[in-house]
């Protein structure tokens, strides 16, 4: 089957658009790719950080940096992921076989729709069989740029970045017939955990 | 299968079951009765008197009751022992060459149910000790004999059983004792040993029965086994013949395969059947009717035995070989409904069969159940009556009796007036046949179906076979059941969005509705197919307006439209409808209507004092303009109600399809609403003239609207995601206060300090227009977690501290300010915010209206209290454990301490003790009043007390409270008097017998000779010889014995002097004074305790400083 | 020549039903679409099976084959996707040529032209489908199926669709910022 569309780059210049306007509201910034965006994100959270100070560096948190993100951006980018995942699932899902159960639509979302995204698998995936499961990646592509200098600067940010991964996988487990909510947080610099709850009806 | 109480002879008979149901007669093809029951042996029980002998009775029931599936399928008759059974054909002359008339006849199969026993079984009465023995054994062998007469040429078995009512100890089949009797009773009658039994009458005679029976049912087995194999050589004889003769071989093949299930031998059942199947179809007859109905009933048979055998998957394969078979023996043309009859037929007999299999415990799916064959069965049931239908009726100039069955399955004999020869037999059949009620099976199928179809989680399914029910009710003008099917199946597509079903159904509904008539169902139906997503025709949808559009002007609608045949039945039907018909009231709810209601408000919440606005918003989708004469929107409220309504005079209330009209409508909210929650609960368009026709529509249920459609969001484009950019209806909106304009300020800028009367000035200023009256302030706290711990006071008199406190101000005219002020009093330190709201009204308009502000206060506990205690001649003090002496001077001081930065002045302070535990030995003043301590500053108070000497050692005193009355530097308000807690004294348990006091002057100076002078107390009762240590060290020059001897009376006293010249300047060890007095008394303690260990020595030429230094800061306090 | 076919979203809502236009009766496959959801259902999560019962194999594969025995009129065919997304083919029972892996190709290939589709951001997953190119894919279908020959996969590729629907850039422009 040969895909017509490159899934990722169309993906992450949808992403690069939404996050120029929502983050900038203004679209000149946008780059032509996620590279140039994943840079210009850099400097500005510096400047961000220069500015608000010592007062900035307080103990990170899951997905609130700052009051205006947490209350318009990341239900925005969380909504974007949540329309990637699912249109992504239906492309990746169609030439596998029917899935037996929940815990095999999780494992595709953490091997194959990962790998597809991310290049890389996630490390663990942890469940309690009562409808949670978390899914740990030690080295989460979103966050590996950050960690260059081996300090933990930006590390009060990066839970910008883990918005729209978390729609991804709503959208996809969604997609797949499972309601869930999902979570994320950032336990080091490049480590990502992600809890997803089912809803049980 | 029997009743046992009827007193005639009971004689068994086929279950008289039909395929039909009761009130569906239907010969066509009709499975016959008799091919429907599984075969049971059949055996004649004869000889038994079943109406005068009661033992006899009780045998047939054991027989004949309780037939349930643990006993052997056996058919059981009674028959008089001179029964004339069927008389056997001599089949000597076969002629295996000719052919038959048919291929199974009618009665071969009720012969060998019923009429021609597998066995006879002959009881008789009697014992072995019978006195008539000879007789009674005569008249056996008579009857035996009669039987095997009846039974010439069969060979059906007889059996004798002898009912003994004597006990013995024999089982029944075992050679009796008497077996000289038993040989003679065998060879009269001709039988042999194994066909005799004996039937023991007593308790058992259940077990006995089932024993016998077990024992017959072998012989039974045998004879058909036999009948089979006689069966089997007429057909090998067939089979050998070169021309073969199909029918008499699928005879054959049945009758073997049926011999076999005789036996419940169902595999060699299954085997024959499936080749009389086999050879019937070679015969060819074009689909004749005898061999279609054949094929029927051996197929019947084999599907049946499949559903035995656990073998559904081969019973649905074979029966969908049959129908592929026999597709395309369509018959004649004019017959052509025969053939759909016959399709009919088998679909509903597989149905039944599959039904039953499911009954027995057969788990089917959606794909593959009963309700599948009874769907098809309804389809080819249509298909029957089309095509009968499709013949016009015709006279037939004689009236034929009514056919008669033939001797064969399958053959139809129809008496035909000899001298109308050309009497066209088809139309005959076509008369016969109309009588059919078709729709009547129609619907009884589809029920069925859709039974089976719910209960195998098929839904739709079963949704869609409604609707065809609805279908076939409006067929024959039951339009009011059609019209209920239709309504649910329309609520179902409308949830599913399976629009184009929903469009047509509700085509139909309209029909029907229009036919009942009823017009509210046929005026909202109307709305939601002319609508913009209806999926009906432009011009369906312009036909039904234009009739929508007759019935609101008040004229007749005509329907030639939309019901081309019918169309003047329901105009004479409309025209009959009383007139307040025309006038209903229409819930549009869950309604997909071409006019699209919505209210809004225009903000979440509005104040008191301004206009509510809210925005409706009618927008239409049908084809052509709808004039409205009135739209209300109903609030919670109905007091609103009239301020809620347009009418169609004023407003532009004609709807132009594709433009959206927008209604504002403005009130003043009542005072009796301020804090509540207005909210809309209803919409109301009116349409239609008022006098003759006028429909109310009516939305409710805002919240749970499940679109808000496009119409709504126009301008709006594109849709990133989902639902997110659609504006959300405010269906409720909350009256809050009007804002005030007094400006309430207050700040604690001071610390407050805990048990103080704080007071807090608030300013009030007055930015309203007008007086102000009706002034309230109001204090509370507003954290919870402090609510107790600070309470407010009002500042008139007498002023009680409570948890809020309201205190009225007088009126303040507009543009002034009023001082006011609260007291607060902290019984704790702590920080929190307090909440000051004032409530006022103004008159005209008349408003209450509230300000409110919050004050962080902080609070301090000023006093630091410490307590101190120690034996006057001590040098110890004591601030934790006041263990002290009883009947010795004691020092008790209190230390007060400013632990907060705001500046305090004492005022009295008090020590509360027990007197009759403790009495005060010098009344001093106290230093306390008037003095003033800032921030760590310190004050002392002290207290001579002795511990009375009746107090026993080891006991405790409660002492206290402290009583300290103090206030802030400055304060205008009353002193606070804080009472602090005292800890206890404990009496000192043990008591030393010496005592030793050293009294050190306030000031020691270098080289200058310091007498220390030590008093001894001896406070034993016995004479005290003691010898006194001093020991040096080089800080000083000791003159003096360094060693004395004293001899002490009891309760006396004496001093030992000495001196010493400080050498060094600062703190100087004095020397250690010791004394050994025996070895029982041991007053190390006492001097550890008591005596004075250093001394601090002044330089000799620097002047000792202030007099007034503390009398106190003598004392060693390291 | 195929019959129809219909598309339904995981909440068994139509998508797309295109049905060939020689049909007289279109209303009559519409019922049988939605009815033969049952059995797409019912195969795509049988319960466990019992001894003794009739039921199919435990497919796995997304292809669901024939959903009813063969009729004397029509063959329904059924695909169910992992995003419980479904899709139905009827054709004529007399149409012998048409084999069961051909429908599952046809099948596939619809998929594939599903999954581009909806890679189209303006579309909502789960509304009815109004793109033309994936309209014009399924007309095809109907009208090439069964001739002989597939067509030319690449002649119905759908790549780039989604700019087929936004006019210009500035369409997304003013959308993100509202």
């Amino acid at each position: 089957m040969a895909d017509a569309i490159s899934g990722p780059s169309y993906l992450y210049n949808l992403l690069a658009n939404e996050l120029s306007v929502a983050l900038y509201g203004d679209l000149d910034k946008t780059s032509e790719n996620m590279g140039a965006l994943t840079m210009m994100t850099i400097k500005d959270r510096k400047a961000a950080a220069a500015a608000a100070g010592p007062s900035s560096s307080e103990a990170p948190v899951d997905t609130s940096a700052s009051a205006r993100d947490s209350d318009t951006v990341f239900p925005k980018l969380e909504s974007i992921g949540y329309q990637v995942g699912q249109r992504l699932i239906e492309r990746l899902t169609k030439e596998h076989a029917r899935f037996k159960d929940e815990l095999d639509r999780m494992k595709f979302v953490c091997t194959d729709l990962w790998k597809y995204l991310y290049d890389k698998q996630i490390d663990t995936l942890r469940t309690n069989n009562q409808g949670t499961y978390v899914f740990t990646d030690n080295l989460f592509r979103p966050l590996a740029f950050f960690s260059a200098e081996g300090v933990d600067q930006y590390y009060p940010q990066s839970g910008r970045f883990i918005a729209f991964p978390c729609g991804i996988i709503r959208g996809a487990l969604s997609a797949l017939g499972i309601r869930c909510t999902v979570s994320a947080k950032v336990l080091s610099v490049t480590c990502c955990v992600f809890e997803v709850v089912v809803e049980r009806t | 299968m029997q009743s046992t109480t009827t007193r005639q002879a009971p004689t068994a008979s086929l279950p008289q079951r039909s395929m039909n149901p009761p009130d569906l007669p239907d010969p066509l093809f009709n499975l016959p009765p008799e091919v429907i029951p599984d075969p049971q042996p059949f055996i004649a029980l004869c000889g038994l008197d079943f109406v005068h002998n009661a033992t006899h009775r009780t045998i047939w029931e054991c027989f004949a009751s309780n037939r349930g599936a643990d006993r052997l399928p056996i058919l059981y008759q009674i028959v008089p022992a001179d029964h004339e059974y069927p008389v056997s054909k001599i089949k000597k002359s076969y002629e295996y060459g000719t052919v038959p008339g048919g291929i199974l006849k009618k009665n071969w199969i009720r012969k060998h149910m019923l009429e021609v026993p597998a066995l006879v079984v002959l009881f008789a009465d009697l014992e072995w000790d019978d006195p008539a023995f000879a007789e009674k054994k005569i008249a056996c062998s008579s009857k035996i004999a009669t039987v095997r007469a009846s039974l010439a040429g069969r060979s059906t078995r007889i059996a004798l059983v002898l009912v003994q009512s004597r006990p013995h100890t024999f089982a029944p089949g075992e050679p009796s004792p008497d077996s000289e009797k038993v040989n003679g009773l065998c060879n009269s009658c001709e039988l042999t040993l194994k066909q005799v039994f004996f039937l023991p009458n007593n308790d058992q005679l259940m077990g006995y029965v089932i024993r016998l029976e077990t024992a017959l049912s072998e012989m039974v087995q045998q004879y058909y086994l036999n009948e089979s194999k006689r069966v089997r050589g007429h057909r090998d004889a067939v089979m050998r013949m070169a021309s073969q003769n199909l029918s008499l071989l699928v005879r054959h093949q049945f009758k073997i395969g049926y011999f076999n299930e005789f036996r419940q031998d169902k595999q060699t059942s299954l085997k024959h059947y499936q080749q009389a199947y086999l050879n019937l179809q070679q015969i060819r007859q074009d689909g004749g009717f005898e061999v279609k109905t054949v094929a029927m009933i051996i197929m019947y048979r084999i599907c049946r035995l499949s559903f035995r055998l656990a073998c559904p998957v081969d019973a649905i394969s074979n029966f969908r070989k049959h129908l592929e078979v026999f597709r395309v023996y369509k018959g004649p043309l004019d017959l052509a409904y025969q053939h759909e009859a016959w399709l009919f037929r088998q679909n509903y007999i597989f149905g039944v069969i599959f039904d039953e299999a499911i009954q027995s415990g057969l788990s089917a799916i959606p794909s593959e159940n009963p309700g599948v064959y009874f769907t098809k069965a309804a389809d080819h049931m249509k298909l029957r009556q089309k095509n009968c239908l499709q013949f016009p009726p015709q006279q037939l100039s004689f009236v034929p009796t009514p056919p008669v069955d033939g001797e064969f399955y399958g053959q139809l004999i129809l008496s035909v007036p000899s001298n109308s020869t050309e009497v066209p037999i088809a139309v005959y059949l076509q008369n016969c046949e109309r009588a059919v009620n078709h729709t009547g099976w129609m619907i009884y199928l589809l029920n069925t179906a859709i039974a089976h179809f719910r209960k195998h989680r098929c839904n739709r399914t079963a949704l869609m076979l409604f609707n065809r029910i609805g279908d076939e009710y409006s067929v024959i003008g039951a339009y009011d059941k059609a019209q209920a099917l239709f309504s649910q199946g329309l609520a179902e597509y409308r949830k599913s969005k399976w629009s184009v079903i929903f469009s047509q159904l509700l085509l139909r509904q309209i029909r029907v509705s229009a036919l009942i008539p009823n017009v509210a169902e046929f005026i909202r139906s109307t709305l939601e197919a002319i609508c913009g997503e209806s999926y009906l025709q432009q011009n369906d949808r312009l036909q039904l307006q234009e009739t929508l559009m007759q019935i609101l002007s008040g004229d007749r609608p005509d329907f030639r439209n939309l019901l081309r045949p019918q169309s003047q039945m329901a105009y004479q039907k409309w025209g009959s409808l009383p007139p307040e018909a025309l006038l209903c009231v229409l819930d549009m709810d869950n309604v997909f209507s071409c006019v699209e209601c919505h209210c809004s408000f225009d903000r979440p919440s509005f104040a008191a004092h301004e206009m509510i606005t809210m925005t409706a918003r009618l927008a239409l989708t049908s084809p052509l303009p709808i004039p409205f004469s009135e739209l209300q929107v109903v609030l919670s409220n109905p007091a609103y109600n009239s301020s809620c309504v347009v009418s169609g005079d004023t407003a532009h209330l004609n709807l132009v399809p594709d433009r959206v009209e927008e209604f504002k409508f403005q009130f003043q909210p009542l005072n009796e609403d301020v804090g509540r929650r207005i909210s809309i609960s209803k919409i109301i368009l009116k349409m239609g003239t008022a006098d003759k026709s006028s429909f109310i529509l009516v939305w409710s249920h805002f919240g749970t609207t499940e679109r808000p459609r496009q119409t709504h969001c126009a301008g709006f484009p594109f849709q990133l995601t989902g639902n997110e950019s659609v504006p959300e209806l405010q269906t409720s909106v909350d009256i809050i206060k009007r804002p005030p304009k007094v400006q309430v300020t207050a700040a604690a800028q001071e610390l407050l300090l805990v048990g103080e009367t704080f007071r807090l000035p608030i300013v009030v200023h007055n930015h309203e227009a007008a007086l102000i009256s009706n002034v309230q302030l109001h204090v509370a706290c507003d954290d919870h977690g402090a609510v107790g711990k600070v309470t407010f006071a009002s500042t008139g008199s007498a002023a009680t501290f409570i948890n809020d406190s309201t205190s009225p101000l007088s009126d303040i005219p507009p543009g002034e300010s009023v001082d006011a002020a609260v007291l607060i009093r902290c019984i704790m330190g702590l920080k929190t915010r307090i909440r000051i709201t004032l409530t006022y009204d103004l008159t005209e308009p008349s408003f209450q209206c509230a300000a409110e502000t919050t004050i962080l206060i902080q609070s301090v506990n000023p006093l630091q209290i410490k307590f101190m205690s120690r034996e006057l001649h001590s040098e110890e003090y004591s601030s934790e454990k006041h263990v002290l002496p009883a009947g010795e001077d004691l020092i008790y001081f209190t230390v007060i301490r400013n632990a907060s930065p705001v500046a305090i002045v004492l005022g009295a302070a008090e020590l509360k003790f027990p007197e009759e535990s403790v009495e005060r030995v010098t009344v001093t003043p106290s230093y306390l009043t008037g003095v003033q301590l800032i921030e760590d500053e310190e004050a002392q108070d002290v207290w001579f007390l002795r511990i009375r000497a009746k107090c026993p050692p080891g006991s405790l005193i409660p002492m206290g409270p402290f009583v300290l009355t103090w206030n802030r530097r400055g304060s205008d308000q009353p002193s606070a008097m804080t009472f602090i807690p005292v800890p206890d004294l404990q009496v000192k348990s043990a008591h030393s017998p010496v005592k030793v006091y050293l009294t050190l002057p306030t000031q020691v100076t270098q080289f200058e000779p310091l007498n220390l002078a030590y008093g001894i107390v001896n406070s034993s009762e016995q004479l005290l010889d003691l010898h006194i240590l001093l020991s040096t060290n080089d800080e000083y020059v000791l003159h003096g014995e360094k060693e004395t001897h004293v001899r002490l009376g009891p309760h006396m006293d004496t001093v030992v002097h000495c001196s010493i010249v400080p050498i060094n300047v600062g703190y100087m060890r004095l020397p250690e004074f010791e004394i050994q007095c025996g070895p029982d008394v041991d007053c190390r303690e006492w001097i550890d305790a008591h005596l004075p260990k250093t001394v601090f020595v002044m330089p000799k030429n620097i002047s000792s400083g202030d007099a007034s230094v503390d009398r106190l800061m003598t004392t060693n306090v390291v | 020549m195929a019959l129809c076919i219909g598309v339904m979203g995981a909440e068994n809502q139509p998508l797309l039903i295109k049905i060939s236009p020689n049909i007289q009766d279109p209303i009559k496959f519409h019922f049988m679409l939605h009815s033969a959801l049952d059995v797409v259902e019912e195969k795509s999560q049988p319960l466990p099976k019992t001894p003794g019962s009739i039921s199919g194999a435990d497919l796995r594969e997304l292809y669901l084959g024939l959903l009813y025995p063969s009729s004397d009129e029509v063959r329904v065919y059924g695909y169910c996707a992992n995003t419980r997304m479904k899709m139905i083919l009827i054709v004529e029972a007399s149409n012998t040529t048409l084999r069961d892996n051909e429908i599952r190709t046809m099948f596939r290939r619809l998929h594939v032209a599903y999954s581009n589709m909806i890679m189209n951001p303006f579309y909502d997953v789960g509304q009815p489908i109004s793109s033309k190119s994936f309209h014009d894919f399924v007309d095809s279908m109907i009208a090439a199926f069964g001739v002989g020959k597939l067509v030319n996969p690449t002649l119905y590729s759908v790549e780039m669709e989604y700019f087929e629907d936004v006019p210009t850039l500035t369409g997304i422009r003013l959308l993100l910022r509202s």
